[in-house]
């Protein structure tokens, strides 16, 4: 115990020594806090996020009343309250994890990651030039950190300081030579300035240290436009030829996403892949996003729709029933397996298929065509006539 | 262990000591705890201009009558529908000189509609203003079931046009279902005359908006839709904690909007396929027409959720162009297809030509894209200064307003979320944010004043529609806001008076009845210019007064009007007096030469 208790204490000196030191640094007179020098030294902190929020997820669950509890065991802890901050900022409750990075930052304030986070929270929370000056603060104390320093540089451009973005951006260039995105910056700062010339240098630098940069090439086509009557509409597809945004790497923030409940950026882009018929890219991203969401029956759905679009007929028919399980009531999800099964030759499915379609949603004129259309085929003439008398029934 | 806790309770005093000593940076001053008790997400940084006082709106809707609140009809199931609606429209249907009003209502979902006139249907609120008495009190009358416009379908928006040009506006009202048409008998009544125009139209309409794209003189209208969707292929989604939340669009295929050609005989000729619209299905949500190329033909600019916006180029004989990617409007500087909801059209920077601004979700800024040349955009969002205060907003009607009629165009959104606002864990319809006033300071900079814009400013709610006009007549442009599940407000605008200002109605012969789609220049003495066109439509499922008003500052300088008709006539008059409305009926103007 009395060891335990020195390393305390020592863990405690190095703290104070670092928060000194680092508040010395940083030249921060962090007012938020209030710090009434009372005789017993109270010292006063935003208050603790006491909400719990109600998460489905188990694991989920599991992480936030760990956290809970390890804050509430030593309020004091910065890591403590960094980690709450943490988890609630993965799963979009800003304000909670707002308070929880300031705690943070008061009680370790040569931590830059609490800087970082607290700014990076602020500026999504629209506090754009509170923002600001937290990021400022952290890049004075530490300008190794490349994202930080593009954030910074954006946020800046999003207030129209195109000065203060651009010298961010050389400051990480001088970093990293190659830094792709830093020239994208110093094309945006350019198109602030009114500067096309600048634009395109910049943009074609980062295209060719990053030739698959969407954005900057998006901005070098937007740069060298013509006339738009002149324009035909080829050159326009060309222009938008828009991949995902290419920025440096940024393990704080990928620390983050890592504590959210889901994989939303599979399920993000699976469904995007699906839904501009990229079927064989957006498998992959739907089976990985089902890994952690099984039960979910819109991924299922849209895996099955993407298998079926490379002419996996048999997993697809297994997704679609999988589909219809998670989502019984669903009546589309019955309509496309008895679309597959039609298209496979099995009509005696398709037509079960359609008519519990049908009986989940007996407005749908078009699967009751599909089915009158069906039952016709198969020369059964009486239940197709009965099926338009339903029809004919259900309209408005 | 007591030590350690003694110790580290002295050292974090010490180390506040250091800070205090070594500040050189301050942060916004609040209390103690209130970072974990605000309950207000969106109130942070939002900026004021001490200068306004407090007063630049106030709510009059329940003291003046007008008692709206809108139902999502939400069932639990999270029906995407629930979270879009739903609009309103300013019109002066019974042509006594002021604008009256209608709200859109929405629930119950899943019924049938069942014709006019029912609880839940949508309202028109006749406005009382006396106009001999200048002093006149505010007062609403609910005319709905005289007038025959309760329409009980799961309402979304309106759109307002002369389209018999008989001189009384007619409306069109946009539904989950079936979407109707109501022809203004001129005896403040309405007829249903959806079948006999050939408009019938079924699906999840969104904005529409009439406009005269072959300069016939008729009215001819477009009507946005936005997903392929039945409740019984509805999907559950989840929030970021797994609670059931409402889905995107981007869960369902987007549908096909519609361009219906007017004949002139109060028939609607469906033209969508021969236009060259037909295959272009985006999520569309907002609407607004205006020649943005300056060739002298109304052009269609869509704002899609979740896609790149379309501007549709009129190529004049009903052909149109998509030519968004290449105008520089489709996507957002960085290349990206934004949330489009909302969609205004105006000369933002003063430079004789409109810009185009398009609300947008949370996380993704509005866009304004600032026209270089005719036909070409660039988004100067954040060189205007209104990227910042958007970011954390999900915004819907918009409009440019001169509030404070100091001749610039200023700028409204309403706004709220689509999502849950997991920050609003304890409100039982946690989707409120704040609605935000933006003025125009010239040199295409914009001021966010919401904070000190007025009470409404204030209190968070979760804003859909819009509609502008000079609602009390008193010189200056009130707004009506529509808000998913609760009531309606009405602001009243109480600076704008403070200056001098123009209302101008006009009045086409050859071109269509209430001129819309014209270009109206307000010259001063000193040569100096400003435009603004004729229109109802854009914000969001709304339509505004097709009046155009112009504030004149403080020194009311106003020479001649100008009109550039739609037919291409050129008139102008001479402005005899301020603080008025002029009526400029096409032909009667000193005609000008091309």
């Amino acid at each position: 115990m009395s060891n335990a208790n020195d390393r305390l204490g020592a863990r405690w000196y190095l703290w104070a020594a670092l928060a000194l030191t680092g508040a010395a640094t940083l030249g921060v007179r962090y007012k938020q806090m209030a710090w009434p020098f009372s005789d017993r030294f109270v010292v006063t902190l935003p208050a603790i996020p006491r909400d719990r929020p109600s998460i489905a997820d188990a694991a989920s669950a599991k992480r936030f009343s760990d956290a809970h509890e390890r804050l509430e065991s030593d309020p004091l802890d910065p890591i403590a309250n960094g980690t709450l901050g943490m988890l609630l900022h993965a799963h979009g409750m800003l304000e909670g994890a707002e308070a929880c990075y300031r705690r943070a930052t008061a009680l370790e304030p040569a931590c830059y990651d609490w800087w970082y986070y607290l700014g990076r929270c602020l500026a999504k929370r629209g506090a754009t030039e509170e923002a600001i000056d937290v990021l400022q603060a952290a890049v004075d104390g530490n300008n190794s950190y490349l994202p930080g320093l593009l954030a910074l540089a954006e946020l800046y451009l999003s207030i129209n300081e195109p000065a203060k973005g651009r010298r961010l951006y050389q400051m990480a260039l001088e970093r990293d030579g190659s830094c792709a995105a830093a020239y994208w910056g110093l094309g945006c700062v350019a198109s602030l300035e009114g500067d096309e010339a600048g634009v395109q240098r910049n943009m074609r630098r980062a295209l060719e240290l990053r030739p698959d940069f969407g954005e900057a090439r998006y901005a070098l086509a937007m740069s060298e436009r013509g006339d738009a009557t002149a324009v035909p509409g080829k050159q326009a597809q060309r222009i938008h030829g828009v991949a995902l945004r290419n920025a440096v790497a940024d393990p704080l923030m990928g620390a983050i996403l890592a504590m959210g409940v889901d994989a939303s950026a599979d399920v993000v882009a699976g469904l995007r892949l699906h839904r501009v018929g990229r079927f064989g890219e957006a498998v992959p991203r739907l089976q990985q996003a089902l890994a952690s969401r099984p039960d979910d029956a819109q991924l299922l759905f849209k895996l099955a729709q993407s298998l079926e679009g490379i002419g996996e007929f048999d997993l697809a028919v297994e997704a679609y029933e999988r589909a219809a399980v998670a989502a019984p009531a669903h009546a589309g999800v019955p309509a496309s397996l008895a679309d597959l099964q039609s298209r496979l030759g099995r009509m005696d499915e398709a037509i079960r298929f359609w008519r519990e379609s049908l009986r989940l949603d007996a407005g749908n004129q078009e699967v009751r065509k599909e089915l009158v259309q069906a039952l016709l085929a198969a020369g059964r003439r009486k239940e197709a006539q009965q099926e338009i008398i339903m029809g004919m029934n259900s309209l408005d | 262990m007591r030590r350690g806790i003694g110790l580290r309770v002295a050292l974090l005093a010490l180390v506040g000591l250091g800070l205090a000593v070594v500040a050189t940076r301050s942060y916004v001053d609040t209390e103690p705890g209130a970072a974990g008790e605000r309950g207000d997400a969106k109130a942070i940084g939002r900026a004021g201009d001490p200068r306004l006082g407090g007063t630049v709106f106030v709510e009059r809707a329940g003291a003046s009558g007008l008692v709206f609140v809108h139902d999502t009809g939400a069932t639990g199931k999270h029906y995407f529908p629930e979270i879009m609606g739903s609009g309103c429209g300013l019109l002066d249907y019974d042509g006594d000189g002021d604008l009256d009003v209608y709200l859109v209502q929405s629930g119950p979902i899943g019924s049938r509609s069942t014709g006019s006139g029912e609880a839940g249907s949508n309202r028109l609120f006749r406005n009382e203003l006396d106009p001999n008495d200048p002093n006149g009190t505010l007062r609403f009358t609910d005319v709905t079931e005289i007038a025959g416009v309760g329409d009980a379908g799961y309402g979304m928006g309106c759109a307002v046009g002369d389209y018999d040009n008989d001189g009384d506006p007619d409306l069109f009202v946009t539904n989950f279902g079936e979407s109707r048409l109501y022809r203004n008998a001129g005896d403040g009544t309405f007829r249903e005359v959806t079948t006999e125009a050939r408009l019938r139209v079924h699906g999840w309409a969104t904005s529409a908006s009439f406009a005269d794209f072959d300069n016939d003189g008729h009215l001819d209208l477009f009507i946005g839709f936005y997903v392929k969707y039945r409740l019984g292929s509805n999907w559950g989604c989840k929030t970021a904690t797994g609670a059931p939340d409402y889905c995107g669009p981007l869960n369902y295929p987007a549908a096909q909007s519609r361009l219906y050609r007017n004949d002139g005989a109060g028939h609607f000729e469906d033209v969508t396929a021969s236009s060259g619209l037909m295959g272009s299905e985006r999520h569309t949500l907002g609407v607004a027409c205006g020649d943005l190329n300056g060739d002298g033909r109304i052009d269609l600019f869509l704002a899609n959720d979740g896609d790149g916006n379309q501007l549709w180029i009129n190529q004049g004989g009903w052909r149109f162009v998509d030519q968004a990617t290449v105008a520089g409007v489709a996507y957002s500087a960085t290349g990206q297809g934004e949330a489009g909801m909302g969609v205004a059209i105006g000369d933002a920077d003063s430079d004789g030509d409109d810009d185009v601004f398009v609300t947008h979700l949370a996380g993704e800024k509005d866009t304004l894209y600032t026209m270089q040349r005719p036909g070409i955009f660039e988004d100067l969002t954040a060189r205007s200064g209104l990227s910042a205060p958007s970011l954390p907003m999900t915004g819907f009607g918009t409009e440019w307003i001169d509030y404070d009629n100091d001749g610039r165009l200023d700028l409204f959104t309403t706004n709220g979320a689509v999502t849950r606002v997991l920050d609003q864990p304890q409100d039982g319809y946690p989707f409120r944010q704040l609605d935000q006033l933006f003025r125009n300071v010239g040199g295409g900079r914009f001021v966010d004043v919401s904070a000190s814009a007025g009470e409404p400013f204030s209190t968070p709610a979760v804003g859909r529609g819009a509609a502008f006009g000079d609602i009390d007549n008193d010189g200056d442009v009130d707004i009506v806001v529509s808000y998913s599940n609760g009531p309606a407000r009405l602001l009243l605008n109480r600076v704008g008076q403070e200056h001098p200002w123009l209302r101008i109605r006009t009045v086409g012969t050859t071109s269509n009845r209430d001129g819309i789609g014209a270009r109206v220049i307000l010259k001063d003495s000193r040569g100096g210019r400003r435009h603004r066109h004729v229109h109802r439509d854009g914000s969001y499922l709304s339509a505004g007064d097709v009046r155009v008003h112009f504030g004149l500052g403080e020194t009311g300088n106003a020479d001649q009007v100008i009109v550039e008709w739609p037919t291409g006539r050129r008139e102008i008059w001479t402005v005899a007096g301020v603080n008025v409305e002029l009526t400029l009926t096409e032909g009667r103007g000193l005609a000008l030469e091309m």
